[in-house]
């Protein structure tokens, strides 16, 4: 893993084309300007992490399930 | 053509019921290729199996279907590589997770599935609207 130090202003590139700029510092919050080709995706690592969750746990639905789910929208009348 | 899936066993489908994710989903992104199709009458369920993994299947619906209003910002990123050209082409899906109580079951209303229905390619993408739910319920 590489660590560097940067100050406020300065940036950093990655592979020619991913411009990352630290744009302030406040207590201890870290203001950064990304600056990317749009092919390329960018998330906060907690929130793209709790997605991964959410189709962990989402995966590998059974049929039985999904009958009992069913019979669960036409007794609620949800039928688009 | 057919497939065979762990759970599911084998599944008979054709060219039109495959969809191309050239990000894969979110935590599988190396998984580029998923059928949707409609077993035994899932209406308005339908399922979205992964061709490449015989262990990766999931439960899909149309959100509007109980969010009538759900829109989501599609970023012109996913748009170009959707080969989006105009609103008409999108079909949003999401996710649910059943859980062990039916009644119980939640959709990821954060994490949609667009889809280019005139190209069949699809991405996951993530929304950051904080009104988003990635556990909304399904029955209110």
């Amino acid at each position: 893993m590489l660590v560097l130090s940067r100050k406020v202003g300065e940036t950093i590139i990655i592979d020619g084309k991913i411009k990352i700029t630290v744009s302030s510092i406040r207590g201890k919050q870290v203001k950064l300007v990304i600056d990317a080709p749009p092919d390329i995706i960018v998330h906060r690592e907690e929130v793209y992490e709790r997605i991964v969750e959410a189709n962990k746990k989402a995966m590998c639905a059974s049929s039985i399930e999904v009958k009992k789910a069913i019979e669960v929208m036409k007794d609620n009348k949800i039928r688009g | 053509m057919k497939l065979k899936n762990r759970i599911l066993g084998e599944i008979e489908y054709s060219e039109n019921n495959v969809v191309y994710f050239p990000r894969g989903i979110v935590g599988f992104e190396n998984v580029k290729e998923f059928i949707f199709i409609d077993l035994n009458n899932s209406y308005p369920f339908l399922w979205m199996i992964s061709t490449q993994r015989d262990d990766l299947n999931f439960i899909v619906i149309d959100p509007r279907l109980i969010y009538p209003d759900y829109s989501v910002y599609i970023p012109p990123s996913v748009k170009r590589e959707l080969r989006i050209e105009s609103d008409d082409q999108i079909v949003f899906y999401v996710i649910v997770t059943l859980g062990e109580n039916p009644e119980d079951m939640t959709v990821n209303l954060k994490a949609p599935i667009v889809v280019n229905k005139n190209y069949n390619m699809a991405d996951q993408i993530i929304v950051y609207d904080e009104k988003l739910s990635i556990e909304a319920p399904i029955l209110r």
